[in-house]
Formats: structure tokens, sequence, C-alpha cells
């Protein structure tokens, strides 16, 4: 049987594959612009690569579609589902951050109560004012988040910063780090206690652990 | 449309059909195992549901009384047999073997209804209960011709005592993250001792072949108790693989919820999960009477989705056979009703009676979909074709 690995679109695709190409496992294809394959059998016929957005690698993995994948803590974060979380890979890191128009609010607690928050990562944003016990309202959007207080329709944004450009170039300054985010290996749990088909020497592989015993 | 909430679903005459094939087989060898039948209620007061502290009240569903007491609907058979062992059948004497086919519920994103079967022995504690429990498994999943199974079997007791020598407000955060296989939290971990830690993260790879889990289990620096853990599941293990069952020993099998003390399992087949079990010494002391328990149960949704992968076809056709009687006018209704009453008394076959008047040519059609082959034509006068 094939053990199939879900692959994330965007940001970590590049350095996905260039991690399973230096173990021999080739899904290359997937980079190639003119790609239009969603499944591709790597040669041996061991491994099978989905390329799928990054908020569904965890949900493929979580319904044995896939039995690995490589996605960011930020969206294991907010999808919230059953997966081993295996090992941190350290690429692709970002920052979960709540960010204001600049010069509005210097800390989080400056918000003011019942203040509305945008954001994509709707749980993320939930539990962290729930944890600060700051009543807020939050406002679902999915792109151009950054525009939400510079209209005025939130205060504030709850959302994922690597460089700081887009929120500088917007007139937008981080006031909180809410957590780091780097790229994480995921396996189906099941599978993962099962261990069939050399799984666990697949993982390993990815990422050596060191020998504890 | 009228349509049932996500999460539960009618089940059709053809799916009754394929649940009572399973069921029926599974309770021939409850039976034969000396496990009698009890059927508890749907709804329990919330102390009952969570009188062990070890309940997620977030996964049960709940209403209300008229008088504004809170009632749960039961989101897993074996607190409500343990309430009603430990209250109601005082007489009883040990061990108490019981076996139940059940609907459950949990509240997770949408309510959830599902069917369980199992059984639960109280009253008995030790390795020879256990493997009781383990082996009449294995009959079941037999009996339904499922023989290419794995279990994966832990033992919570002694994951839980690593986890105690841990400062008791980070134990939660670890038991998470074991239950969960979070093992990057796990390493993510500051505070804790780097002894513990490092045992903790092995007793998180600890899972394979039996042999080679014990043998790297007993290089840990064992208390006494711990030490005798090991030794209930190598004779576990070796009972179990005497059977030909395939095992898994994980000792990291522990759930962020449970009542579970000792030996924990689930049950596999292929990625499948099809129930699982375990060892509960303490849960018969919430409801006063204090005494030791083990149990398991299946998932009749999973056995009948695994099942029928294997068979390529449903478990059970429909009926085909029987016997449709036609009164040709309405004066042969009586002659015709007396027929169907004397067939009945002959043979369990089924009888119909055409309701409707349809012409010959309708009834025929008529039978073939209801899968009739025999048709009976009564005549005015009583006589039949």
């Amino acid at each position: 049987m094939t053990i199939t690995i879900a692959l994330p679109k965007g940001a970590l695709l590049k350095e996905t594959i260039a991690r399973l190409q230096a173990l021999g496992i080739d899904f290359s294809e997937f980079l190639d612009s003119n790609n239009r394959l969603l499944k591709i059998v790597e040669r041996s016929g061991r491994y099978a690569g989905l390329l799928v957005r990054a908020q569904d690698v965890p949900v493929y993995v979580a319904y044995g579609q896939a039995q690995v994948g490589i996605v960011g803590y930020d969206v294991l974060y907010e999808k919230n589902l059953p997966v081993a979380q295996l090992a941190d890979l350290g690429f692709g890191y970002c920052r979960m951050s709540v960010a204001v128009k600049k010069d509005a609010y210097n800390s989080v607690q400056d918000l003011p109560p019942h203040c509305r928050v945008a954001s994509k990562f709707v749980r993320c944003a939930r539990q962290f004012f729930d944890a600060r016990v700051m009543p807020v309202e939050i406002i679902p959007l999915y792109g151009s988040v950054e525009l939400a207080p510079l209209l005025g329709m939130s205060e504030a944004i709850v959302d994922l910063v690597s460089s700081g450009r887009t929120l500088k170039d917007n007139g937008l300054v981080e006031i909180e780090k809410i957590f780091d985010s780097t790229a994480r290996l995921i396996a189906h749990p099941l599978s993962y206690r099962l261990n069939r088909e050399g799984l666990s020497e697949l993982l390993e592989a990815i990422h050596p652990h060191p020998v504890l015993a | 449309m009228y349509q049932p909430p996500t999460g539960v679903r009618d089940l059709l005459p053809s799916d009754v059909l394929q649940k009572l094939w399973i069921e029926e087989r599974l309770q021939r060898v409850f039976q034969q195992w000396g496990y009698q039948r009890i059927i508890t209620p749907t709804l329990e007061r919330i102390e009952t549901l969570q009188a062990s502290g070890s309940v997620d009240l977030s996964g049960i569903l709940q209403l209300r009384d008229a008088e504004g007491a809170s009632l749960g609907l039961r989101p897993d058979p074996t607190p409500s047999l343990a309430r009603a062992v430990a209250t109601r059948l005082i007489d009883t004497p040990w061990p108490v073997r019981l076996s139940y086919q059940t609907n459950v519920f949990r509240s997770t994103a949408r309510p959830q209804e599902f069917y369980q079967a199992g059984i639960e022995l109280i009253g008995a504690g030790g390795a020879f209960a256990d493997g009781e429990v383990l082996l009449l498994l294995n009959d079941a999943l037999q009996a339904l011709g499922l023989s290419e199974w794995t279990l994966i079997l832990g033992a919570v007791g002694f994951t839980r005592s690593w986890l105690s020598a841990a400062p008791e407000a980070l134990r939660p955060r670890l038991r998470q993250a074991l239950s969960s296989l979070d093992r990057v939290a796990l390493e993510a971990e500051t505070s804790l001792d780097p002894e513990l830690k490092r045992a903790l993260l092995l007793l998180f790879d600890l899972r394979g072949e039996p042999k080679q889990v014990l043998a790297k289990a007993y290089t840990l620096a064992l208390s006494d108790t711990q030490q005798q853990d090991l030794q209930t599941l190598e004779s576990l293990v070796g009972w179990l693989e005497a059977q030909g069952i395939t095992v898994i020993l994980d000792l990291s099998l522990v759930e962020a919820f449970d009542y579970y003390t000792g030996m924990v399992f689930e049950i596999c087949v292929r990625d499948c999960l099809l129930g699982r079990g375990g060892r509960y010494d303490e849960l018969l002391a919430s409801y006063g009477r204090p005494a030791p328990g083990v149990g398991f149960s299946l998932n009749l949704e999973a056995l009948q989705q695994v099942l029928m992968q294997d068979k390529q076809r449903p478990l059970v056709s429909r009926p085909e056979g029987g016997v449709l009687i036609v009164p040709k006018t309405p004066q042969a209704w009586s002659h015709a009703l007396a027929k169907a009453a004397h067939l009945r008394s002959q043979s369990p076959e089924r009888v119909e009676l055409e309701l409707l008047g349809r012409s010959p040519e309708a009834v025929l059609v008529y039978a073939e979909q209801i899968g009739i082959a025999q048709i009976l034509w009564v005549e005015e006068d009583g006589t039949t074709a």
C-alpha cells in the first residue's frame, strides 16, 4: 500500500517538496507552473502526494485520506482537528499577532471592551481574547484583513505576520504576539499507532529524533 | 424539506437488517460467555454521568426536566451500567457479567447518535479477568467473520504513574499531549525535570511489537507497581498471541478524559477504529460500591462498514420468498384472510395480502418489487390458483 502525504499549497510548498526530495521522494512536479495535477504517485509507487490548500491539510490527515501531512502550526491551531503532531520542522516561520492602526492603541489591554476584531483565524482570536477575559466581537474575513481597521470596521486584527511589511505598508502595527508558528509534521493518529507500511521510518526520515534510550 | 439533524439518521428496513445481523451474532457470543443483557435508561442525571469526575461535560448532550434538573443523554453505556450494578444488583454474587446493545449520544460540533454493543465484567480484578474480556472480544469478532484485526494495548495505570511524577499543575497538559499524540508540545515543555521529560518522550515513542516494547520499558527505572503493570501486560500479550491476535503494545495510549485505571485497548481493522475498552477499578466506588471492572464497546456503524468492505456486498440481502395473496374480488376477501391465516400457521415465511385492488398485470409488477415469487389468486368461492 502507498503512504499518502498531504502537501500545503502556498508559502510552505517549496521547502516541503525540497525536504521530501532529499529523501528521494519526488513531488517536484507540483512546483511546475503548468502543473494541474492534484495527486501524484511517486515513481516507486510507495508514496502519493496530495496538493491541497494549507487549511485542508489537517482535514485530509484527520480523515485518514493522507497518513502524513506538513502544515503550519497556525493552521493546526485554527482547525483544531485530531491529528498527531510529531515534529517542529523549523521552517516557514511566522507569528500570529494582534495589530491595530498606528498610534491607536499601545497594548491589547487598551482595546475598548466589546470592540471588533477582524480575523481569518477566528478560533485563535476567540481563544486569545477569552483567555484575557476581554469581550470582543470577532468579524471573520478571508483576505485583505488589514483593510478592516483602516476603514474603521474593526479596532484590531488577528493575523499572521512574517516580515511585517504588509502591516507597515498599510499603516498598522503589531501590539502583541499570540504565538510563533513554524511548519509541523503531522500524521493520522491511528495510522501512526498502527505503523503500517513503514510509516514511522518515513516520519523518522523527515525529522530524525535524537536517540532517547 | 424535513431532514433529521446532521449527526443522526434513519435506519431504513434494509439498514436494520444489517444491524440485526451483527447484533444477533454478538449477542450469541456474549450469552455463551455468561454475559446477560441489561438495558439502562437513555437519560441519566448529569450527576450520575459525571460521578467519576472523569467525563468531559462538554461532550454530553444535555436537557432539562420540568423541574429544571439537568439531564444528559448517555454518552457511553458504562457509567449507567456501573450505577445499576452498584445500586440495584446488590444481591448478585461477584463477578457480574453484563452485555448491552444500545444507542449513545455525543455533543460534538453537531450532536451525534450511534450504536454500541459491548460487555462489562464487574467484581473481578487482575490479569485473568482482563484476559477473559480480550478473549471474549476475539470470539465476538470471529463470529462476525473478522479474523484480521489488531489490538492496540496500553496500560493507563503505568502511563499515569509517570505523569504523576510531574508537578500537579503540568499533569493535565502532559496528559493532553500524550492522548492527542502531540510530541511537539511535550518537547516544548521547558519547566519539566529533564530526566522525567526524557522518560515521557520515551513513553511517547514506545509502541510496536510487544517484546521489543517491553524490553525497552524494562530498561526504565521502575517502581514495584510499574514492574507489576508490565508483567500483567506480558501475560496478556502471551494469551492473545497464542490466539493469533496481532497486538501492538502502546504505552502512550491514554485519553484526556476517561475512567480507566489499568489496561486499555483499541480495536482496529485496517485503519478503522472499531471500538475500545479497558479496566476501570475506581468507577464503581463513585456510585457507592467499590469494585473492579473491565469491559469493551464496539461501534456497530464502524463494524458494518468494515464487514461490508470485506464482503463487497450487504451482509444480508432483502428478504425474498413468501406468498402474496390476491383476492380477485371484494367478495373473496374473507377466503383470502382465512388462507393467509392458514399459511402463517404452517410456515414462518411471510404472507402478504394485496390491499389496493391492483389489476393482474399490476400485481405481477408489485410482487416483483417486493421480492415475492409466489402469488396466490383467491376466487369468490374460495378456490385458489
